[in-house]
C-alpha cells in the first residue's frame, strides 16, 4: 500500500517536472477524448433521431398487415380488426399504445389540379403514438372515427391550388376492387417537418372511410411500445399471436434507416480507432524519451534497492497519471460542448438532403454512457501498453551501466 | 546544401524519434487521403446514376414550372430549341419531356400516376429507363406505354393491355388518351415503379393541346459536377420566360447530401490533423530542451538565431517530406487495387439500396490534385508552426545559460 502511495507521488512530480512537454501531450489527449466524445454523441443523436422519428411516424414499432398487403396495398388487402385479439397479443408489453388504420393509395382532385396521395384513414383516440396526434394545424382536427372529412398537408393544398374549408374529390378502390369517387371537406390543413410527408398523407376518419368504401376492413395495426426500441421477444410475442399476418419491425419497414443504424455503431469504433491510433504516436514518442533521458536516475533508484517492478509501475503509472488527466478535460470539454449544442445544431440548410436519410433538420447530441465508458476505458489501457515497453527497456539495463549512461 | 546534410544527419541522430514522428504524418495522410479518394469517387457516379434517373444535368422549363407545375406551364417550340441546343460542343443530350399527373385506368381499376411524354428515339441518351423494362418492349408504336412494375401488378395490367389516362389539358377541360401498354420496367425505385407511366411525346401533347411544346428540356453535358462551365453558352438559347436549372437546383437532396458529407469529412480530418500535430510539436519541444547546450555552443562559435532557425526548419522540412513519402507509399499501395477493381456496393451491404439512394454498383476511389495535396499542405503548415513554437526558447535564453543547461 505504501509503495503504491510513493510510486503515485513519484509519478505526479515528475509529470510537473516536465510541465511544458506534458501540458502539449495533455492538449492533445483532451482534444482526442474530446473529439472522439463529441463526435460519437453527434452520431449517436443522429441515429437516436433516425429511429424516433421512423417510429413516430406512421410505422410504429410493430406493424401488423394482412399478408398480401405490401405487394397490393388496397381494401380488399386488409382484415377485420378484432381490438380483444390485439390486446391479447400485447398482453404483457411494455405498449405506449396502438392504433388500427386503412392506408390505400388514392387520387385527390381539386377543381384545377390532381394529385396522388395516400390516403389514411385513422382514429384519432389511437393516434396519441403517432405523428398524426402532434401536427400543426390550421383549421380543426378529426373529431373522431367517424368524422369524414380531411386533413391535408399544407403542401399538398398549395399543389393542388385549393384551401381549408373547400371540397377535394378522392378516388380511390373500394373492398370490390372498384374505383369509386368521394368528396371531402378539407377540415384542417397540416404543417409537418418534412413537405414529403405533407405531400404524400392525407388523413380521413377510419370508420367513416369504411363506410364510405363498403368495407368493415383495415389494413394495418401500428403497435407503438415505452422503450425506444422494441425488444426481439416483445416482437416475437406479436408475431406468434398473428401467426396468419404479415408481422414486421420498423426495421423491416424502412430497410434504409435500419442499415443506417447499424452502420453507426461501427463508425464508432473506427473513428475511435483512428484518432486514439493518431495519439499514440505522440505518446510512445514522449513516453520514451521520458525514460531514456532518466536512464541515469533509474539506475540510481535501482542502487538503493528499488525493485524494476516497482520502476516500471512508477513510468506506467505516470503514463497512466496523464492519460486520466487528459481523460477529465476531454470529458469535461465534451460535456460542455455537449451543453451548448444541446438545443441541437440548424441543418435546415441542407432540409432535402437530411430527410432523404431520415433525419430530422435540428440534429440533436446524444451522450450514451457506454459510449463515453469505451472511450476512456480504450484510452487507459493504450497508456498502459504505450507506457510498458519503454519501462521495460529502462530496468533491463545493468544499473551500473545505467548510471554511467 | 552543407545545411541540409547537417539537418538529415541530425534527424539521425535519434532514429527511433524521427521514425515515429514521420510514421504519425505517413499514418493521417494515408487516412485522409482514403478518405478524400472515396469521396472524390463517388461523388461523379451518386450525381450520374441519379440525374439518369430522373432529372437530366441541367433542364430548361417554364418559370414557375420547377416548384409548381400546371400543365400550361411549357417551353414551346421544343423540337427547335432542342436542335439549337444540340449545336452547342458542349452538350452531348437534349431531350424533351411533357409530363402531366394522370389517372391510369384498367376496368374498374385505377390509380394516380406521374405520365411523361417522351420522343422514343430520343430520350434512351438522357435516361436508363429504356434498358429497364423487364417485360416487354420500350415504346415503338405511336400509341404505346410503358408502365411501372408495381402499378402494372395493382391494376392488374400486363403487355398487350390497353389502358386509359385521363389528365386535364392545357384549357382545364378532360384529356384522355388510350395506349396499348408494349412494356413494364423495373428499375428497383419504389416510387417510379409504383407511379410513372411512360408514352410518346406526340400522343400526349395532341391530348393536352400542347403542340410541340415540352415541360422539361433535358441537357445532359460534359462537366455534369460543374454546370456553371456550360452555363454561358447555353444561357443565351434559353427563351425569355423560361429558366436553366442545373442539377443541383432540381436534385437539392442530392447536392445536400454531398455537402453535409463534405462537411462532417472536414471535422474529422481536422481533428485528425489537429491531434496529429499537436503529438508533433509536443515532440519538436522536447527535442529543442534536448539539444539546448547544443544550440549554445553553436551560438559560441558565431552561428546566429537565424541559421539556426533555419536549421531547424530544414529538418522539419525534411521529417515532413519523409512522412508524406511513407504515406504516399502507403496510400498508394491501399489505392491501387481499389481503383482498379472498385469496391462493390454489395460487399457493404448497400446494394438493396442501390436504386433508392441513386448508388452506382460499385465505387472507384478517384485521386486529383487536392486529395493528394490537402493532407500533407495542412500537416505541413501544422509543423512549420509547431517549429516556430519550440524556438521560442532558442530566442529567449542567453548564450550563457544555454551553455550552462544541465538536462
Amino acid at each position: 500500500m505504501n509503495s503504491f502511495k510513493l510510486v503515485f507521488n513519484l509519478s505526479l512530480r515528475n509529470l510537473w517536472r516536465q510541465r511544458r512537454r506534458n501540458s502539449i501531450l495533455l492538449v492533445a489527449i483532451t482534444v482526442a477524448i474530446g473529439g472522439v466524445i463529441v463526435l460519437n454523441s453527434l452520431i449517436r443523436g443522429m441515429q437516436v433521431q433516425m429511429v424516433d422519428s421512423v417510429v413516430e411516424n406512421l410505422s410504429g414499432h410493430i406493424k401488423v398487415h394482412a399478408p398480401s398487403y405490401r405487394d397490393d396495398p388496397s381494401m380488399e388487402r386488409g382484415f377485420v380488426l378484432d381490438p380483444s385479439g390485439v390486446e391479447r397479443a400485447i398482453e404483457g408489453l411494455p405498449v405506449l399504445g396502438w392504433a388500427a388504420r386503412i392506408s390505400i393509395p388514392a387520387v385527390i382532385m381539386s377543381e384545377r389540379e390532381t394529385r396522388g396521395a395516400n390516403l389514411i384513414g385513422v382514429d384519432p383516440d389511437q393516434e396519441h403514438i403517432s405523428i398524426i396526434s402532434r401536427l400543426e394545424l390550421e383549421g380543426e382536427s378529426l373529431e373522431n372515427a367517424s368524422d369524414s372529412r380531411v386533413l391535408v398537408g399544407r403542401a399538398l393544398v398549395d399543389e393542388l391550388r385549393t384551401k381549408l374549408g373547400r371540397r377535394i374529390v378522392i378516388t380511390t378502390l373500394d373492398s370490390n376492387g372498384m374505383s369509386k369517387e368521394i368528396g371531402f371537406r378539407i377540415a384542417g390543413v397540416y404543417d409537418a417537418e418534412s413537405e414529403s410527408l405533407e405531400k404524400s398523407l392525407v388523413f380521413s376518419g377510419r370508420n367513416a372511410l369504411q363506410e364510405l368504401l363498403g368495407s368493415s376492413n383495415v389494413t394495418e395495426v401500428s403497435i407503438r411500445l415505452k422503450t425506444r426500441y422494441a425488444q426481439q421477444e416483445d416482437f416475437e410475442q406479436v408475431r406468434d399471436s398473428f401467426s396468419e399476418f404479415d408481422v414486421l419491425g420498423w426495421q423491416q419497414v424502412n430497410p434504409i434507416v435500419a442499415f443506417m443504424y447499424n452502420t453507426v455503431n461501427l463508425v464508432i469504433y473506427i473513428w475511435l480507432g483512428i484518432v486514439l491510433g493518431a495519439l499514440v504516436f505522440g505518446l510512445v514518442n514522449t513516453l520514451i524519451t521520458a525514460v531514456l533521458e532518466r536512464i541515469r536516475e533509474f539506475g540510481l533508484f535501482r542502487a538503493v534497492g528499488m525493485r524494476p517492478r516497482i520502476i516500471v509501475a512508477q513510468v506506467v503509472s505516470e503514463s497512466v497519471c496523464l492519460m486520466l488527466l487528459g481523460i477529465v478535460f476531454g470529458v469535461t470539454a465534451s460535456l460542455l460542448i455537449f451543453a451548448w449544442l444541446h438545443d441541437g445544431i440548424d441543418l435546415s440548410a441542407f432540409a432535402s438532403g437530411v430527410e432523404m436519410m431520415g433525419m430530422s433538420s435540428q440534429m440533436k447530441p446524444a451522450l450514451v454512457a457506454h459510449d463515453v465508458l469505451v472511450v476512456v476505458l480504450v484510452s487507459v489501457v493504450l497508456a498502459v501498453v504505450a507506457s510498458f515497453y519503454p519501462a521495460r527497456r529502462a530496468v533491463r539495463m545493468n544499473p551500473l551501466d545505467a548510471l554511467r549512461h | 546544401m552543407l545545411s541540409v546534410t547537417v539537418a538529415w544527419r541530425n534527424l539521425w541522430r535519434n532514429r527511433r524519434r524521427t521514425l515515429l514522428t514521420a510514421g504519425a504524418v505517413g499514418f493521417s495522410v494515408l487516412l485522409v487521403q482514403l478518405g478524400m479518394s472515396f469521396q472524390a469517387g463517388s461523388y461523379e457516379p451518386m450525381v450520374e446514376v441519379s440525374t439518369r434517373f430522373a432529372s437530366g444535368h441541367m433542364q430548361i422549363l417554364q418559370e414557375d414550372y420547377n416548384d409548381d407545375p400546371r400543365v400550361e406551364r411549357f417551353v414551346s417550340d421544343a423540337t427547335n430549341l432542342r436542335a439549337e441546343l444540340l449545336a452547342i460542343p458542349a452538350i452531348n443530350a437534349v431531350s424533351n419531356r411533357t409530363e402531366t399527373f394522370g389517372l391510369v385506368t384498367k376496368d374498374e381499376r385505377s390509380y394516380g400516376a406521374l405520365v411523361v411524354g417522351v420522343d422514343p428515339l430520343v430520350d434512351p441518351s438522357t435516361s436508363h429507363l429504356s434498358e429497364q423494362v423487364s417485360r416487354g418492349i420500350y415504346l415503338e408504336d405511336p400509341n404505346s406505354a410503358i408502365i411501372g412494375s408495381a402499378l402494372a401488378r395493382n391494376l392488374r395490367v400486363d403487355v398487350g393491355d390497353e389502358i386509359v389516362i385521363l389528365s386535364s389539358d392545357v384549357d382545364g377541360s378532360v384529356a384522355f388518351v388510350a395506349p396499348t401498354v408494349s412494356g413494364v420496367f423495373e428499375t428497383g425505385n419504389d416510387t417510379l415503379d409504383r407511379s410513372l407511366v411512360q408514352v410518346p411525346r406526340g400522343l400526349i401533347n395532341d391530348a393536352l393541346l400542347l403542340g410541340d411544346g415540352a415541360h422539361r428540356v433535358v441537357i445532359m453535358v460534359d462537366q455534369p459536377m460543374f454546370p456553371d462551365r456550360s452555363l454561358g453558352t447555353i444561357s443565351p438559347l434559353v427563351p425569355s420566360t423560361a429558366s436553366l436549372l442545373d442539377w443541383r437546383e432540381l436534385m437539392p437532396e442530392i447536392s445536400q447530401s454531398i455537402r453535409l458529407d463534405k462537411i462532417s469529412n472536414g471535422i474529422v480530418y481536422g481533428t485528425l490533423t489537429v491531434i496529429v500535430v499537436l503529438s508533433i510539436a509536443n515532440t519538436f519541444v522536447m527535442t529543442m530542451f534536448e539539444r539546448t547546450r547544443e544550440f549554445g555552443m553553436l551560438r559560441a562559435v558565431g552561428m546566429r538565431n537565424s541559421s539556426i532557425f533555419g536549421m531547424f526548419l530544414t529538418e522539419t522540412f525534411l521529417m515532413w517530406l519523409l512522412g508524406v513519402a511513407i504515406g504516399y507509399v502507403l496510400s498508394t499501395c491501399a489505392l491501387f487495387p481499389l481503383i482498379k477493381f472498385g469496391v462493390g456496393m454489395d460487399s457493404m451491404g448497400m446494394d438493396q439500396f442501390a436504386g433508392l439512394l441513386f448508388l452506382p454498383d460499385r465505387i472507384y476511389p478517384a485521386v486529383d490534385l487536392k486529395v493528394i495535396l490537402v493532407a500533407p499542405i495542412s500537416i505541413g503548415i501544422g509543423m512549420v508552426l509547431s517549429t516556430m513554437l519550440a524556438s521560442i526558447r532558442l530566442y529567449r535564453l542567453s548564450l550563457v545559460d544555454a551553455l550552462r543547461y544541465q538536462e
